[in-house]
């Protein structure tokens, strides 16, 4: 599995996980991420349980397992934590895990015996040291009904989960970031399109994060946005008409 | 998992499913029981004092009957309680896979702690297996009760003959339940039979598993 530092300043760092060679192609291609500061760590979307393999062995070559003192799962999908009784296994008694109030007992099929610490409609925060908090942002029905983002504010990367996310083949991916804005948008729309369950609730996240200071928008599948290209897909993301599929329920 | 335990495992359930199916039908021959006695005992009260003999063989049918409800409701959670315990254990055996999987790409920290997670799980499957066959086990113990009240059920039919010999003008109607008892008495006991032989195939499995726990536990102790 990569792993790339897409942010780096003193002993804060932010690491990206993805595009596992080895991934057979009926899994889809996950990103997994790892914050790092004061030498705590938190863990965004740890994955499923088929990739827990590639995903350990690489995040330990790159730290102690023990400095994960977090795993934030942003949704209940089994892509974003299935493999969470597996990493409980390996991490450190205390860790904490962050997810929506909603799908705490829904998570509990996974793994019965974790503690869950529910997060709040509203959102919260993860504090990872003394001088840095990440923001957890509520994306309600982007595409879960109880879905969270989480915002750095010093790096200035917001993790979007399946906001921004794009189905690349592999052939395709040229690194971890977009170069090409327009001729990613095939690669999102699909996607959004079916996934994003309200145009309310795409607007009101649009008007939310336009007040945050995003230099990159780290997503859960696919390539990463940075510099203007976050601006781009904000502007293509709220002209977007969502929720495909409907038509087909309407239909006798 | 080794694949050994994964076998015997295969088999505990495969011993517990069978031997459930072959008594699926051991609830309503209860209740067919429990309406015969209640017929007899009617017929009995009808007969006045040529069926006085007739009643008390009721109340040991009735005792059957009650025997039988046990045995059923025993059998029914053992069986609820191996199927808990096999799927604990492949629940459990999926962490392991995936944690064979991880280990040769593990690096430093993790590593121990990855094998301590191991070793965690493994005695996990183990204590589910046991747990397992503990219920096949249980389950054989109930099989030999239904034997035992197969048997019972066939001498209640022959002392209702014997009655009905001495019943006058309803000595014919005695006959009837005591033909149909007989009757009844033979299905319970084929159904015990096909559940031992079912739970005996399982006990190989049952002892490799006590060998593979020792081995386990000694390894652990060590």
């Amino acid at each position: 599995m990569l792993c790339q530092t897409i942010y780096r300043e003193g002993d804060h760092r932010w690491l990206a996980f993805g595009q596992d060679p080895d991934r057979p192609d009926n899994i889809v291609d996950t990103n997994q991420y790892v914050v790092e500061a004061g030498g705590d760590a938190v863990l965004i979307d740890p994955g499923g349980i088929e990739i827990f393999p590639a995903m350990l062995g690489a995040l330990s070559a790159k730290l102690p397992i023990d400095s994960i003192r977090h795993i934030m799962l942003s949704h209940q999908d089994p892509d974003i934590g299935s493999s969470l009784p597996l990493w409980r296994e390996v991490c450190r008694d205390d860790v904490q895990i962050h997810i929506s109030w909603l799908w705490t007992s829904f998570v509990s099929h996974f793994d019965g015996e974790a503690t869950l610490t529910p997060v709040p409609d509203p959102g919260g925060e993860i504090r990872l040291s003394k001088t840095l908090s990440l923001e957890i942002v509520p994306a309600h029905f982007l595409h879960s009904p109880g879905n969270f983002h989480l915002f750095d504010p010093r790096a200035g990367i917001l993790f979007s989960a399946d906001v921004a996310a794009s189905l690349v083949p592999r052939g395709v991916r040229g690194g971890l970031f977009v170069e090409d804005f327009s001729a990613h948008i095939p690669y999102m729309e699909p996607w959004h399109r079916r996934a994003m369950g309200s145009e309310r609730a795409r607007d009101a996240w649009l008007s939310r994060v336009a007040r945050l200071d995003i230099r990159i928008l780290a997503p859960q599948h696919g390539l990463l946005l940075r510099g203007d290209d976050v601006k781009r897909f904000y502007d293509w993301f709220g002209t977007l008409r969502i929720g495909e599929g409907i038509e087909a329920v309407r239909q006798e | 998992m080794a694949s050994e335990l994964r076998m015997a495992s295969a088999e505990i359930l495969a011993g517990a499913v069978r031997a459930h199916l072959a008594l699926g039908k051991l609830s309503e021959l209860a209740e067919d029981v429990r309406i015969l006695s209640l017929n007899a005992e009617l017929a009995a009260g009808r007969a006045g004092e040529q069926g006085r003999s007739i009643r008390v063989l009721t109340l040991a049918t009735r005792e059957l009957v009650r025997q039988l409800t046990a045995i059923a409701d025993g059998i029914a959670t053992l069986k609820t309680a191996a199927y808990a315990a096999s799927a604990g254990a492949l629940r459990t055996d999926l962490r392991l896979r995936i944690i064979e999987r991880a280990r040769p790409h593990t690096a430093g920290s993790a590593l121990p702690k990855l094998e301590a997670g191991a070793s965690r799980l493994a005695a996990s499957v183990v204590t589910d297996l046991l747990s397992a066959a503990g219920c096949v086990e249980g389950m054989d113990k109930q099989t030999q009760r239904l034997s035992a009240t197969a048997m019972h059920a066939g001498t209640i039919a022959t002392n209702i003959a014997v009655e009905a010999a001495g019943a006058g003008a309803h000595g014919q109607e005695f006959l009837v339940v005591s033909r149909t008892m007989r009757r009844y008495a033979g299905e319970l006991r084929r159904m015990a039979e096909e559940a031992r032989g079912a739970l005996a195939r399982a006990r190989p499995a049952v002892d490799a598993l006590g060998h593979v726990a020792f081995a386990h536990h000694t390894r652990g102790v060590a």
